[in-house]
């Protein structure tokens, strides 16, 4: 992009020479062969007998001027540049197409030559005008920038970026957006040029022109950062260049979102007199960003440095973008992932955690946020993902007929064109609308229940469940990376007894924070926040209740919330309704599903109960358990790998019940007022909608794709600045642990050295070489995979993964940290997760939640009154219309409505409330429920949270409270069961 | 027109209930942290406080007021670090329930006087008190209790002919 109005200065003679340097360089790249050096010898001869010109000769010869013949004669011209070679230069280029010139511009090394005869003849005009004008500068610029990304094209790196390097050069004085395409394109490849003085002059160039642009763009700055910080770790072997360098980077450095780097750019000055320095920092070195020295002396220039380095990682910070809402943390329904503000640009690694301020109150959030993950990993999450899947199989339908030839994987990197406006292709995009509808209904439904769960959960303290853990639970229980200690594990025994105290410990710091924090959070999710957590936690108590007492005994709340998650995701098979019903029906048949599988649970019985409490163990034979039709089943090693398959089948049907939506006799036509043609075309389309042919393998490949990237789950992720040491394949890597735990509430960091094997190092020195980039994104992941059928994976253990373009490498952590085997379907799981590939990719970034197709949709109808069927016109408005009205409600999403009808009908039929309380509830909440008697909210918040663990005997109901909430029960004060008489 | 506005209890607990209005969340969300609890704990001794204060003698207001600082001051010291996060959040609950309460009660001005033959159109209102919060959490709640337990506001408004 080269600007019209700029006014290029005249290029000074020492970027003319600078100039002629790199096209020597570039010239070098057109081999002259020996058959072109004998018909050079005959052209001189002819040139040196008869005093031509050396085209003159080759035209008496009848010699072609080829390339490599050219080539020759434009190192003879840039030699003697300032004595003749300049007016040879534009006779050249004059002559490009009158004489005996045979290039063939379609060939790289042609095409090279012609560029650079066309070049310098530009730039001889350019620096022999007084007056240089700008188009001269401009047009020479061009043609060198395209000649560099021809010799890119064929991997001629170094002459490419020289190219580059000289354009920067000539377009520097004037500002031009050009310095700044030309310097990225320089850094794209000039990590693959040894040359230190090259690769400096560069990322100086980039640096340069990146604080320019963030001079006035904002989303610049963190790109300038990195660049400047680039730049001043290749200066010091630039004794010159740091010279030179030196004003722009006090200009650079002054500005506040650059001023960390000033240590950095201090010690990277060659003449430094160190004996000034105060001593603890007279030894730091800066340390190049590939190294070939031993590791151990590395590792301790690195470490010598880190205060530098801190304080430059501190400063890029503040730049970084920071979580859109720092006071919640989230699990994202459409991609399972668990986000946490405190973790959104820094992981826990090694004993972080445990210097975290805020940890109580984050282990909790972070358990809450778990459970939710966990629900959704069962027969409801498994629904929605059929539904995702059957919406991407219909999406990749509306591709047909519009392009031809378009394979699977070129359909799948954009939504389709919908282009001319059929009745077919209108009856999909409805059948996609509605899905994606549906989704958000069925997400609606259970949103209630995954709050009380997770609110329950949360709150249970796991010392009350010495049988088992709950899976959210052993996740925390690896937040913390354990070290082996050599000095004591020294026998198996030893191993074992610490393994237990490591988990016990880390078992007792969540039951500390339940303790401490246990009953301010109980507070704040029921009465602040009671329109979103109220329904779910009452529906959840009664089914406790229940529990209790079908049981006859205290149950605890950690037991009771194991069975509870497991019930959601492993007994739900039977919770969702038909997905092809009707969308005005949907809400209704969902709700009715979910409530009357929620009574199912209150009916589970004494000895399903007293089963399900056991933990599955190789003592007793099963290692995994599922609820069908209200009891419970166990099942033997053997029979669980045949469960995962089953659970695919399950969805596949799922997924074919989704996609028979609106096909044939399900077509209604309730939704479209008469008056067009719409109802007849509806019901045709409908007829043509059911002639279409399933795709059930495509389908079964999402599926299993989906499944696989969500079996791992990312928890953290920063970008950490890395160096590389190719004596040792050792990286480097300065984690940032947190945001907050240091002192004074600063960020602290964990510097991170592994050694990678050979071929993953080169694998590694290539991707940075190809893109230059000095960050890689570094991640905590949970593996999420059911515990005991694949060896050595779930049970919550955490990785980390290291990712740099495709490049991933995975360490262990948590309890098995240092753990050096990997299981190779984890390392598949986190490869899919991190890096993707089409399917998950469009799953994920371009159907998302199906805002983006619902805005595509609309305004594809919007574009046409008339609708087509082989040159047919039809009037079928009514049908738009209603169309659009789904595509509308997929934007709005309005939830409360929703949250008001799914809460009405828990309070309802789950929790028992009258239908005159129920109104007060959703409009006050808890406060409702509780007469107005002095500090009446604390005593119910207080028997709420004290019967969590067991019913509370000789506890008699207060007064203050009205008698929808608690009853006396056998065992003692215990939330209300909803009256059989009821709803 | 000077006119002196009168709250009552249903009025205290619409003004209460909109201050203790919080945005409901979307998605799976879960608050990160804790202080909105301690904030509901201490909350509830001001709201039970308020509407005591509106129904007490003038003599008995003070001690409720003392009462209901004694208990704020305990939890605030018992919050430790979360302090000043849970006293922004009480000053700023305080707000909106001064606002709220102040709304309410001229809410009940009439926007029109049926005058015979000449109806007249509210033109303005000017509130001859001072209604203002500090940054003290004591001198906040004082004020607070004070407009409440008065249960009267004066305002001068005036009426133009429609």
């Amino acid at each position: 992009m080269y600007s019209d109005a700029t006014s290029f200065p005249k290029p000074s003679p020492l970027v003319i020479a600078d100039t002629l340097l790199g096209c020597a360089k570039v010239l070098q790249h057109v081999k002259i062969d020996d058959n072109a050096l004998e018909q050079i010898d005959a052209i001189m001869d002819q040139v040196n007998a008869k005093g031509i010109s050396f085209q003159e000769a080759a035209s008496i010869l009848w010699i072609d001027l080829t390339a490599p013949i050219v080539a020759f004669t434009m190192h003879t011209v840039l030699r003697n540049w300032f004595d003749g070679g300049a007016d040879q230069a534009v006779l050249a280029s004059d002559y490009l197409y009158l004489g005996r010139f045979s290039l063939d511009e379609t060939r790289p090394d042609d095409r090279i030559v012609a560029g650079l005869v066309r070049f310098l003849g530009e730039l001889a005009t350019i620096a022999d005008d007084d007056e240089s004008a700008a188009s001269d500068v401009r047009s020479a610029c061009e043609e060198l920038e395209a000649i560099g990304d021809v010799l890119a094209s064929v991997n001629s790196w170094e002459e490419a970026v020289r190219c580059f390097d000289v354009c920067c050069n000539l377009v520097a004085l004037a500002g031009d957006p050009a310095f700044s395409q030309c310097a990225e394109k320089a850094r794209r490849h000039v990590h693959r040029v040894e040359d230190a003085q090259l690769l400096a002059g560069v990322l100086l160039k980039t640096a340069c022109a990146r604080a320019a642009l963030a001079e006035g763009d904002k989303q610049w700055e963190l790109r300038a950062y990195d660049s400047l910080y680039d730049a001043i770790l290749a200066l010091p072997d630039q004794p010159l260049l740091y010279h030179q360098s030196k004003e722009f980077f006090h200009r650079c450095l002054q500005q506040d979102r650059f001023r960390s780097l000033v240590p950095l750019f201090v010690l990277s000055d060659p003449k430094l007199d160190r004996a000034a320095l105060p001593e603890t920092v007279r030894s730091m070195r800066l340390v190049p960003r590939i190294s070939s020295q031993q590791l151990h002396a590395w590792v301790n220039e690195l470490l010598t440095l880190r205060i530098a380095l801190i304080e430059a990682e501190n400063g890029r910070l503040t730049l970084e973008p920071k979580p859109l809402d720092p006071a919640t943390a989230e699990a994202d329904w459409t991609t399972w992932a668990l986000a946490h503000p405190a973790y959104y640009r820094a992981i826990p690694d090694a004993g972080s955690f445990l210097r975290e301020p805020a940890r109580e109150s984050m282990i909790m959030v972070l358990a809450h946020e778990m459970t939710h993950i966990f629900s959704m990993n069962g027969y409801v999450g498994m629904t929605i993902l059929a539904m995702r899947a059957a919406i991407m199989s219909l999406v990749l339908g509306l591709w047909e007929g519009k392009r031809e030839q378009l394979e699977v994987d070129e359909m799948l990197q954009a939504l389709p064109a919908l282009g001319r406006h059929d009745p077919l292709s209108l009856a999909t995009a409805e059948q996609v609308l509605h899905l994606i509808r549906k989704v958000q209904l069925v997400r609606a439904v259970w949103a209630p229940w995954f709050e009380g769960i997770a609110v329950f959960s949360e709150l249970a303290d796991p010392m009350d469940d010495p049988e088992g853990y709950a899976p959210a639970m052993q996740v925390m229980q690896h937040l913390v990376d354990r070290v082996p200690d050599q000095t004591s594990d020294s026998t198996l025994e030893d191993i074992a007894a610490s393994v237990k105290k490591f988990l016990e410990d880390n078992e007792s710091l969540y039951s500390a924070a339940v303790g401490n924090c246990g009953v301010d959070r109980l507070r704040m999710y029921l009465v602040s926040y009671h329109h979103t957590y109220l329904a779910g936690y009452l529906a959840v108590r009664a089914v406790v209740a229940a529990w209790r007492r079908t049981l006859g005994e205290a149950i605890s709340g950690a037991v009771a919330a194991r069975i509870l998650l497991h019930a959601t995701r492993a007994g739900s098979q039977q919770a969702l309704p038909d997905l092809s019903v009707p969308l005005g029906n949907f809400l209704e048949s969902a709700m009715r599903s979910h409530t009357e599988w929620v009574k199912e649970l209150m009916s589970f019985s004494a000895e399903d109960l007293r089963s399900a409490q056991q933990p599955y163990t190789s003592e007793s034979g099963f290692n995994s358990a599922r609820w069908v039709k209200g009891k419970f089943e166990q099942y033997t090693a053997e029979e669980t790998s045949a469960l995962s398959e089953e659970l695919i089948s399950y969805a596949l049907r799922r997924a074919r019940e989704a996609w028979n939506g609106l096909r044939g006799e399900r077509r209604d036509l309730s939704s479209v007022l008469p008056g067009d043609e719409s109802s007849a075309l509806m019901l045709e389309m409908a007829r043509a909608l059911e002639q279409a042919e399933y795709h059930e393998r495509f389908n079964k490949l999402v599926l299993e794709r989906l499944v696989m990237q969500l079996a791992v789950l990312p928890i953290a992720e920063v970008d950490a600045r890395f160096w590389l040491n190719r004596a040792e394949h050792a990286v480097f890597c300065l984690l940032r642990t947190s945001e907050s735990s240091g002192d004074g509430g600063a960020p602290t960091y964990n510097g991170l050295v592994f050694e990678l094997e050979e071929h993953e190092f080169e694998t590694l020195v290539r991707k940075f070489e190809d893109s230059g980039e000095s960050r890689m994104t570094v991640r905590r992941i949970v593996d999420m995979a059911p515990a005991g059928i694949v060896p050595n994976r779930g049970f919550g253990r955490h990785c980390l993964a290291l990712q740099y373009d495709d490049w991933i490498h995975v360490q262990m952590r948590g309890l098995v940290a240092g753990v050096r085997s990997l299981v190779p379907s984890l390392s598949n799981s986190v490869r899919i997760r991190c890096v993707g590939d089409s399917i998950t990719h469009f799953d994920r970034e371009i159907l998302a939640d199906g805002r983006t197709f619902a805005r595509h949709v609309r305004e594809w109808v919007a574009a046409s009154n008339t609708w087509e069927i082989h040159d047919l016109t039809f009037s079928i408005s009514g049908w738009a219309q209603y169309v659009d009205h789904v595509g509308n409600e997929v934007l709005q999403e309005d939830d409360t409505q929703e949250r008001h009808f799914v809460q009405r009908r828990i309070l309802g039929e789950i929790a028992g409330l009258e239908a005159d309380r129920i109104e007060a509830v959703l409009s006050r909440g808890l406060r409702a429920l509780v007469r107005p008697e002095p500090h009446a909210m604390e005593k119910v918040i207080d028997l709420l949270w004290r019967s969590t663990r067991r019913p509370l005997q000789a506890t008699p109901v207060p007064s203050c409270v009205t008698d929808d909430l608690f009853a006396q029960s056998p065992l003692g004060l215990d939330v209300r069961l909803p009256q059989p008489n009821r709803p | 027109m000077h006119i002196v506005l009168l709250s009552d209890p249903d009025i205290i607990e619409a003004a209460l209930q909109t201050a203790e209005k919080v945005r409901p969340l979307r998605g799976l969300k879960a608050p990160t942290g804790d202080v909105m609890g301690k904030l509901e704990e201490l909350w509830e001794h001001i709201r039970e406080g308020l509407h005591s204060a509106y129904l007490a003698r003038r003599e008995q207001v003070c001690e409720i007021i003392g009462r209901v600082m004694t208990r704020v001051e305990t939890l605030l010291r018992e919050a430790g670090e979360k302090a000043d996060e849970l006293r922004r959040l009480l000053l700023d609950r305080l707000s909106r329930y001064l606002h709220a309460l102040v709304d309410n009660m001229l809410s009940q001005v009439r926007a029109e006087l049926p005058i015979e033959g000449a109806p007249m159109k509210l033109s303005g209102i000017e509130v001859s008190q001072t209604i203002a919060l500090t940054g003290s959490v004591q001198l906040s709640i004082e004020r607070v209790f004070d407009l409440t337990s008065n249960g009267e506001l004066s305002v001068s408004t005036s009426y133009v002919v429609a």
